[in-house]
């Protein structure tokens, strides 16, 4: 193979040899990870490393969480059974040696996290009779499927919607999308999750207001599409910003140098660099969700996560908020995890250590 | 600096907001919290006495609505100023310091990011009270991640210049650099995202407020009159649709004016 007389060094080639090179050595890298898992402190293949990396990382987190969550409601001041009549002092005594809360806090901490330990959220201290794993277990069904759907409808709409944005710029196209998105960022759930109500529940009467039975999905529609629009127009900024950004590189000019057709270079060429930050994106898109999901479960009633959150709190329900916001977080936690663990499969940069 | 057509039309409606959340009360005959006992969940109209229409209790929305939108402002740009403080300060040290320093502050920033925040606004608000203060501390406290982001990257820019060698060299020591010469560099990247971060903050106070957890009754904010305009949507939509608007033109508004802002002042991606 000899240099091409367009390029006075031959440095291209050798970049092209050292890639193949690192391709031979990453693929050599790989084949241990199918034969056998051992030898982690040695040569460990590069992507079994970055995972457990990756999850042991989370341990830190999960349990700065956990930590939180258990001394930011203790030190709220109050307790679970103050109410309106303050109950006998023998009584209240009673109540705070069942739940071990007249123990010292640390141990209440110790004896919190071998529950948890043993997946033992505890009891709900103000919704008597219920356990927490109770409550979550009624609740969460409803909320992944409302986040679910919400995040499935942000992406599949988010990224088609940003592309087109990209390839029309600086048409009416572009103009409209970009305008819509700035004002999908800004207007929040729990403005168009009462409006949609307003307008489609009451006004047209072409949905139910609010109410979940299961089963009947015309229920969802609207929560769904409430939940899921500032994400999907923060999808759609990002998309295009993206894929501009990969549309002035070289490589795509090579592309388009070659004769390749305008769906191919966009399928093969631009679309794989560029959805690499939206895969990143997808952690925190999915912790917006979450967080949304809790005003429009209030919004239309749906008996999810959310319920009864926000009344624990203020009842200083102890266990059941901190059953709750650890649920959250682990979710969050879960899916992030998740999301660089796909980074690190797409993106093999990620792989090795970042040098300052 | 000139500004794009969408950012002057921005600064444009915040001015309007601005002033008749500053002024419009003074027009009008009532209070805020002064109850209207002949004219109780009135519609809006321009031959009536309220012209936005009342609440349930008879409290004029226009008042009530301006004095939220003073309130929500307040707390955001309150909220701001502490990310703001805490924001930078930690971006900078985090960003000249460099190495080891560096990578361990910039690592705890991570771990913040991945926790659900919001949960622990929640939690925050429940321990610290149900006062405006504490809304906005909970707030600005949870804001200044992205600022010490943004700070760091840019601190990690300027340390490179020559101005900062020759004061390094000329014996200077570190904390005089960072306050002499590398803060006021940072003004134009912090300036910028501050600006973004005033609309984000709005949404979240009125998120806490529309939950019942920011501020009570009988103050008003955007958040706690969208939360009952949206239980009293079926009978008077205006209940809602009134701070709705003023939520939506105050936030639309600093959003367009913040990017106008980067794209002017900065022209690489925050």
């Amino acid at each position: 193979m000899s240099a091409s007389p367009l390029l006075d060094s031959p440095q291209p080639i050798a970049r092209f040899q050292t890639r193949l090179q690192a391709r031979r050595a990453f693929a050599a890298a790989l084949r241990p990870l199918f034969a056998t898992p051992g030898n982690l402190t040695g040569r460990a293949p590069r992507l079994l490393r970055y995972a457990l990396g990756r999850l042991l990382g989370t341990v830190p987190t999960l349990f700065a969480v956990i930590t939180l969550a258990f001394l930011l409601v203790r030190l709220a001041p109050g307790g679970p059974f103050d109410q309106e009549q303050t109950l006998a002092p023998e009584v209240k005594a009673n109540l705070d040696r069942a739940y071990g809360l007249d123990r010292p806090l640390p141990e209440q901490y110790l004896r919190y996290l071998r529950g948890l330990a043993h997946g033992d959220l505890g009891p709900s201290m103000r919704l008597r009779d219920f356990t927490v794993n109770e409550l979550i277990a009624v609740g969460l069904p409803v909320s992944l499927t409302l986040g679910g759907l919400a995040l499935l409808l942000a992406v599949g709409a988010g990224i088609p919607l940003g592309v087109l944005a990209a390839l029309r710029r600086h048409r009416a196209a572009d103009h409209l999308l970009m305008g819509l998105a700035v004002a999908g960022i800004a207007i929040p759930a729990y403005v168009t999750a009462p409006l949609f109500a307003l307008w489609f529940g009451i006004h047209l009467r072409w949905l139910p207001v609010a109410g979940w039975e299961p089963g009947r999905p015309s229920d969802l529609v609207l929560p769904v599409v409430a939940l899921a629009l500032p994400t999907l127009a923060y999808l759609v900024r990002l998309v295009r910003a993206s894929v501009l950004e990969v549309l002035s590189q070289p490589h795509v000019r090579t592309a388009e140098a070659k004769g390749l057709s305008p769906a191919v270079i966009l399928l093969r060429h631009v679309l794989p660099p560029a959805l690499s930050p939206v895969l990143g994106y997808l952690g925190p898109a999915a912790a917006a969700i979450l967080t949304g999901s809790l005003v429009v479960e209030t919004v239309f009633g749906l008996p999810g996560m959310g319920r009864f959150l926000v009344q624990g709190a203020l009842n200083r329900d102890y266990t059941l908020v901190m059953g709750k916001v650890i649920v959250y977080a682990v979710l969050v936690i879960g899916l992030n995890l998740v999301v660089d663990l796909l980074q690190g499969l797409v993106d093999p940069r990620l792989r090795y250590p970042r040098r300052a | 600096m000139r500004l794009a057509w969408p950012a002057r039309a921005a600064l444009v409606v915040l001015g309007v907001v601005l002033a008749l959340a500053l002024l419009g009360p003074l027009a009008s005959p009532w209070h805020a919290e002064q109850l209207d006992w002949q004219r109780m969940a009135v519609a809006p109209g321009l031959d009536g006495a309220h012209w936005l229409g009342t609440d349930r209790l008879g409290r004029d929305l226009f008042v009530r609505s301006l004095e939220g939108v003073r309130v929500s402002l307040a707390i955001a740009g309150l909220a701001t100023l502490v990310s703001l403080v805490l924001g930078v300060g930690y971006g900078a040290i985090a960003g000249y310091a460099g190495g080891r320093v560096d990578a361990l502050m910039m690592r705890a920033v991570d771990v913040f990011y991945s926790l659900p925040y919001v949960f622990f606004v929640i939690l925050l608000t429940v321990v610290l009270e149900r006062r405006p203060a504490t809304v906005f501390l909970a707030i600005g406290a949870v804001g200044w991640l992205t600022m010490a982001r943004v700070v760091r990257g840019e601190t990690r820019r300027l340390r490179e210049r020559e101005f900062i060698e020759a004061a390094v060299a000329a014996g200077v020591p570190a904390p005089t650099i960072l306050w002499r010469h590398v803060v006021p560099n940072l003004a134009g990247p912090v300036l910028v995202y501050a600006t973004l971060t005033v609309p984000g903050l709005i949404l979240l106070e009125s998120f806490l407020s529309f939950l019942g957890l920011g501020v009570q009754e009988p103050a008003a904010s955007l958040g706690n009159l969208l939360a009952q305009g949206a239980q009293e949507m079926e009978a008077a939509p205006w209940m809602l649709l009134v701070p709705c608007s003023f939520l939506i033109a105050t936030v639309l508004a600093l959003g367009f004016l913040g990017e106008g802002l980067r794209d002017a002042l900065d022209p690489h991606e925050l």
